[in-house]
């Protein structure tokens, strides 16, 4: 390998890596999420985002009326409140799910056209 | 707490015993006691600290011998480090390179928590909500601060969308608000629920394998099956929870 008439392997390593890592900066973006959920994945994202979303509405509500002693009325703002929050939750899943879902179809057109 | 659910574990009495939940049971290794606080080394922390040393052990000796073509192993450590690099160049952009070293501890720490799990006669950490709640928490926090260094007040903007009527303000603000402070919950509540199930899960069908005499076939057919999908289970959770705190950190970072 310390031969010096004999190039090294390691040559265009250097130039390999910077092309690979150009490449690369192209497909940066942010937030995105190429991975395309499984069903039973994507029920199950949505059901805890659903879930705590309320919860956390509903913890809310309870600590503020045990601490002003207004039962049930922060509990009722706030359940509805923790409904309004489950849907915009919900509601962002699928706007991200299908993002992604558009993305791996414009990737899947570029590829075939590339071919 | 240790103590009740010792105590229930073990209130099935004698002969043939079906007790799904024993496996999640935590009992002190070593006691320690420092004043009203138990702080004792549970088995809990005994597979903690198997999970890091497995992990420090994975990444430093393989890579001691600094070799040009890598090994099985350190092929092993590398797709690790390029899976995490990737998931996080992808989701947050280059400044959140940055946060690289926490993303792939929480990252790995995960992945090798839930596949110890799958050992059988070993103790899953990530099955108790303590655990995973904690993790996030500190995700939530992490992220929060990171918003409010990087942007200052503007970041209070995050919980009011563009373009809102200026009168929808104080409905909207709670919404946002509070789906704000979900996020640590349902990451929490995902991981957990989704290793508490299937580790349950796993333990009841299995159970049913002596009961049913020669139709046991079917019931332990049933469990090689989710054994695999228990495999893919502990892998997918531990990638969505970094995937996730990714995305989070992109928020605080970019804002949208």
């Amino acid at each position: 390998m310390n031969d010096p008439e004999k190039p090294s392997p390691l040559d265009g390593l250097g130039k390999r890596i910077k092309a690979a890592r150009e490449r690369r900066e192209d497909r940066e973006g942010s937030g995105r999420q190429s991975r395309s959920y499984s069903g039973l994945g994507l029920g199950l994202r949505i059901t805890t985002e659903m879930v705590s979303a309320l919860a956390v509405g509903v913890g809310i509500g309870l600590v503020l009326d045990t601490w002003l002693g207004t039962q049930p009325w922060f509990l009722i703002v706030f359940f509805v409140l923790g409904a309004a929050a489950a849907f915009v939750n919900l509601i962002r899943v699928a706007n991200q799910v299908d993002a992604a879902r558009r993305r791996d179809e414009e990737g899947a057109e570029r590829r075939d056209d590339g071919a | 707490m240790a103590e009740a659910q010792s105590a229930n574990g073990h209130g099935g009495g004698g002969g043939f015993e079906l007790d799904p939940l024993h496996q999640f049971e935590i009992h002190a290794i070593v006691p320690i006691q420092v004043g009203d606080l138990n702080l004792s080394y549970t088995n809990s922390s005994l597979w903690m600290t198997i999970a890091v040393i497995l992990i420090t052990a994975l990444m430093t000796l393989p890579t001691r011998g600094r070799a040009l073509i890598p090994g099985r192993i350190q092929s092993i450590a590398e797709v690790l480090y390029e899976t995490t690099a990737n998931m996080l160049r992808e989701s947050a952009g280059r400044e959140g390179r940055a946060y690289f070293p926490f993303i792939f501890s929480l990252f790995s720490f995960l992945l090798v928590g839930n596949l110890q799990g799958l050992i059988p006669g070993s103790f899953t950490f990530t099955s108790h909500i303590v655990v995973t709640f904690s993790l996030a928490i500190v995700v939530f926090l992490g992220t929060t601060a990171i918003g409010f260094i990087k942007h200052g007040p503007h970041f209070l903007k995050f919980f009011m969308p563009e373009g809102a009527p200026i009168w929808s303000a104080p409905l909207l603000v709670f919404i946002e608000l509070i789906s704000y402070l979900s996020r640590p919950v349902s990451l929490a509540l995902r991981l957990f629920a989704n290793m508490l199930v299937g580790h349950a899960l796993l333990k009841t069908i299995a159970g049913f394998v002596f009961v049913l005499g020669i139709a046991g076939i079917v019931p332990l057919a049933a469990t090689v099956a989710i054994t695999a999908l228990e495999f893919l289970v502990a892998v997918l959770q531990a990638y969505v929870f970094a995937i996730l705190s990714c995305i989070y950190l992109n928020d605080a970072l970019h804002m949208h």
